[in-house]
């Protein structure tokens, strides 16, 4: 999937890209990357959370309209108990 | 193609690793042969910023969930190809009946997306966003992948230019990837 949206930022259009495994999305470097901690599967959000899956597609978009350079990333970090 | 030049190094990798991986996944040691995996590496940095404000944006929606439409589509091809077959692009209407949806991709666990489809395709999500005025519109299809795709070639060479002319023909301003 980062190869797609690689390919799509090359002719125009704006990409922002979900991972849940930044180890295999990665390496081959796409331009927007929003890194979540969720279950393979879930990568939008658990079943019926209406709120987590709006967060995900919030930060994608946001993204979108934030990023000013290649390779910008919003990673969540572990919560603190 | 932005990434097409870097493919003939990799290319030689990739056959040295598939001579290998290729018996570890008929013993089901998927893991095992993943682990050496040559990643592909990329050169250049390419990036498009949104000239419009995200509420005039038109969304293009790309998942690797490999879904498909019961009765309407035949499955798509749930096995990891090695070779130069292109993998497969489905066209899901984001109006699509729910009911309907079939998922075919046998490498993660389908429990969520059963419960609620929107767990990695979130097509109620973005309606709700479109009706809200936070995007502008979606695009009329969904492109479905399908995950276990180890050979980057024909995904540079046919899979992309497909994707990036569907979503030119549909005045896609952005797109979201989600992953499976």
């Amino acid at each position: 999937m980062s190869l797609v949206a690689r390919g799509l930022e090359a002719e125009g259009i704006a990409t922002s890209l979900v991972s849940v495994m930044p180890g295999l999305s990665s390496p081959a470097r796409p331009p927007r990357q929003v890194i979540r901690r969720l279950n393979i599967g879930a990568t939008v959000g658990r079943p019926h959370d209406v709120f987590g899956q709006r967060e995900t597609l919030t930060k994608m978009l946001g993204l979108v309209e934030s990023g000013e350079c290649h390779g910008v990333v919003d990673k969540e970090e572990k919560k603190e108990n | 193609m932005v990434d097409a030049p870097s493919l003939g190094e990799w290319q030689t990798k990739y056959e040295e690793w598939k001579g290998f991986a290729v018996p570890l996944f008929k013993e089901g040691k998927a893991k095992d042969a993943m682990a050496q995996y040559p990643w592909f590496t990329t050169q250049g940095e390419p990036f498009t910023k949104l000239n419009k404000p995200l509420s005039q944006a038109r969304v293009g929606l790309i998942t690797t969930g490999g879904y498909s439409i019961e009765g309407e589509q035949e499955a798509m091809r749930a096995y990891p190809t090695f070779g130069d077959e292109i993998p497969q692009v489905r066209r899901i209407p984001v109006d699509v009946d729910r009911s309907k949806l079939r998922i075919d991709h046998p490498g993660y666990d389908h429990k969520y997306a059963e419960e609620d489809v929107n767990s990695n395709l979130p097509l109620d999500r973005l309606a709700e966003l479109v009706e809200e005025g936070a995007i502008g519109s979606l695009c009329e299809n969904t492109i479905m992948l399908m995950g276990l795709q180890p050979n980057v070639t024909p995904i540079v060479e046919q899979t992309i230019p497909e994707i990036i002319s569907a979503f030119k023909a549909d005045e896609v301003d952005l797109a979201l990837l989600i992953p499976s």
